[in-house]
């Protein structure tokens, strides 16, 4: 009887051990995964026929009718993941996506289209259309193997995209005009480089809300939050607000769910893209690996050079695409007065009365 | 004799002339009605400079349009009559059409002086963000030269006979047929373009209607 009461205990003890507990589930989740891409296949075997795509390391499948179409934007995708991802895009291989283009009738997607890594498209879209798509699934696989840190820097999905004068000139006039202390300093001649990381959002420590803005910034921000942002904060918003307390204001910034830095998404993804083409095909994948650094850290491991260089030669690259403003050079305005005295010449030499 | 012409250059624009005076005076003051505080995001302050810029077109229209109205107002009279009046006065072809050059030119003078006043008015009153910077004089420079060669361009069309005008149109409907066929061939020849960056680049002759027309910018 003891030792039925013993063996019982331990058997319960080893259930309710977490590691073990752990390790069951994981034996569990991988015999369901097995099993959902087994029952998939056959699903799949059943009702379509499915040809797998190659383009790089992208694998795609695909229906055999939609073979084609997708084959041409799997080029133009590969093209621009690897120019981006380098080597790090060669993971793909490892995570078949799925190419769907969306029935305009509502028939729901069969069942084995959501096993792999989806990607639906609309029956009119071209192979550049495809392309995007297939980018933006790709880009999602990617950005798995990113830890959270690197994750919340970049936000939305890192995109390849050549810088476009455009952009360049968006990001020129948010480097001109945005609200932070940090971005100031970052403008001005000659650079504090570290302003410049701060106001990427590449923070060593320090607080964010005092490294980012000056006491008045601060006071603007808190006045700009809604009421119901600063609703467990009134006492220190009417303090800021009303009191001018700088304490208090930064007492509310620091309770604040989420604070953007100074510098926006697309400033942020044009500094990384310019930190990858600088750390040729190895980047990408030295900037995931390095989880547990500082972010800043990261993207000089990536890069090759120092954080500060690098920040310093993306803002040289922003301050060179500042947009052409109405002023006029000397030259291009003696140029119009001869071109406009050159055609009253033509005037007066006219055949009219010869 | 430059005073009689300019006179009558006169009497036969100057509705134009007003109206392309108010127009340039109020263009730089509806251009600014967005911008209303000093403390903007940089979102915010890309708002104001994209309607800015979306007035901006209308410089360069206004601009044109202007100098395209003085300059057949100056010839509409002499072809009108067949010139008889012209070859009447004892002064040569050249000396006329300089007199008939130079008054339109000066009648460009009240657009441009108004909205050199309407851009300094404008900035004067608008809030401008942190960073951002106006340049009347620079946009009211600009008008003024834009003014010129579009006036001088017309000018001598208008001044050519109705076969030079043709030849003009000629070439120009020539290119175009030309981008067309090549098009249809599926040749990649960019006619257009080539002919377009030349105009519009340095030194082109339309260079100067180029680039942002912006009272406020970066």
């Amino acid at each position: 009887m003891c030792s039925v009461l013993l063996s019982t205990a331990l058997l319960v003890a080893t259930i309710q051990d977490p590691a073990a507990l752990q390790r069951r589930l994981a034996q569990v989740d991988a015999l369901r995964h097995r099993a959902s891409v087994v029952a998939a296949r056959g699903d799949s075997a059943r009702q379509e026929q499915l040809d797998t795509i190659r383009a790089g390391a992208l694998v795609i499948l695909a229906r055999r009718l939609d073979a084609d179409r997708v084959r041409r934007g799997a080029e133009i995708a590969w093209r621009q993941l690897d120019s981006l991802y380098g080597d790090e895009a060669a993971t793909l291989a490892a995570r078949p996506m799925m190419f769907w283009f969306v029935q305009r009738d509502g028939h729901p997607l069969p069942v084995y289209v959501t096993e792999y890594q989806p990607v639906l498209g609309d029956s009119s879209s071209t192979a550049a259309d495809i392309a995007r798509q297939l980018i933006s699934g790709a880009a999602t696989v990617l950005r798995q193997n990113a830890d959270t840190a690197l994750a919340d820097w970049f936000g939305p999905l890192l995109f390849p995209m050549s810088p476009s004068p455009a952009e360049v000139a968006r990001i020129y006039v948010e480097l001109v005009t945005a609200p932070s202390a940090a971005v100031r300093r970052c403008y001005q001649s000659p650079p504090d480089a570290a302003s410049c990381r701060a106001a990427l959002g590449l923070l060593d420590g320090g607080d964010r809300v005092t490294l980012w803005f000056d006491a008045d910034e601060r006071r603007a921000l808190v006045a700009k939050m809604s009421a119901m942002d600063r609703a467990g904060q009134r006492a220190e918003s009417d303090a800021c607000l009303l009191g001018q307390s700088d304490e208090n204001c930064i007492a509310v910034l620091h309770a604040a769910s989420y604070l953007e830095p100074p510098l926006s998404v697309e400033a942020r993804h044009s500094f990384a893209r310019a930190a990858l083409l600088a750390g040729g095909r190895g980047a990408y994948g030295r900037l995931v690996r390095g989880a547990g650094r500082p972010v800043s850290q990261r993207f000089a491991a990536a890069a090759g050079i120092s954080a500060d260089s690098l920040v310093l030669r993306w803002r040289a690259a922003i301050l060179a695409g500042r947009p052409k403003t109405v002023t006029l050079a000397t030259a291009s305005g003696w140029m119009a007065l001869g071109w406009a005295i050159a055609f009253g010449l033509v005037a007066l030499r006219s055949t009219r009365w010869r | 004799m430059f005073r009689m012409i300019l006179f009558t250059q006169w009497k036969w624009s100057r509705l134009a002339v007003l109206l392309g005076t108010l127009a340039a005076f109020l263009l730089p003051i509806l251009s600014v009605q967005h911008a209303g505080s000093r403390e903007v995001t940089p979102w915010e302050a890309r708002m104001l400079l994209t309607s800015i810029q979306s007035w901006s077109v209308l410089y360069p229209t206004l601009a044109t349009a202007i100098a395209l109205t003085l300059a057949l107002m100056a010839w509409s009279a002499d072809h009108r009559g067949r010139h008889v009046y012209a070859l009447s006065l004892p002064v040569p072809r050249w000396h006329y059409a300089l007199q008939r050059f130079g008054a339109g030119a000066v009648l460009l003078i009240p657009p441009a002086i108004a909205l050199l006043i309407g851009a300094l008015v404008a900035a004067a009153l608008a809030t401008i963000p942190h960073g951002l910077q106006t340049y009347p004089v620079a946009l009211a420079a600009r008008f003024a030269l834009a003014m010129a060669v579009a006036y001088a361009v017309f000018f001598a069309i208008s001044a050519g006979t109705t076969r030079t005008a043709g030849y003009v149109l000629s070439i120009v409907g020539g290119i175009i047929v030309v981008q067309i066929l090549t098009a249809a061939a599926g040749l990649d020849v960019h006619l257009i373009p080539f002919i377009g960056d030349r105009l519009l680049l340095w030194p082109g002759p339309l260079e100067i209607f180029s680039g942002r027309w912006m009272l406020i910018d970066v």
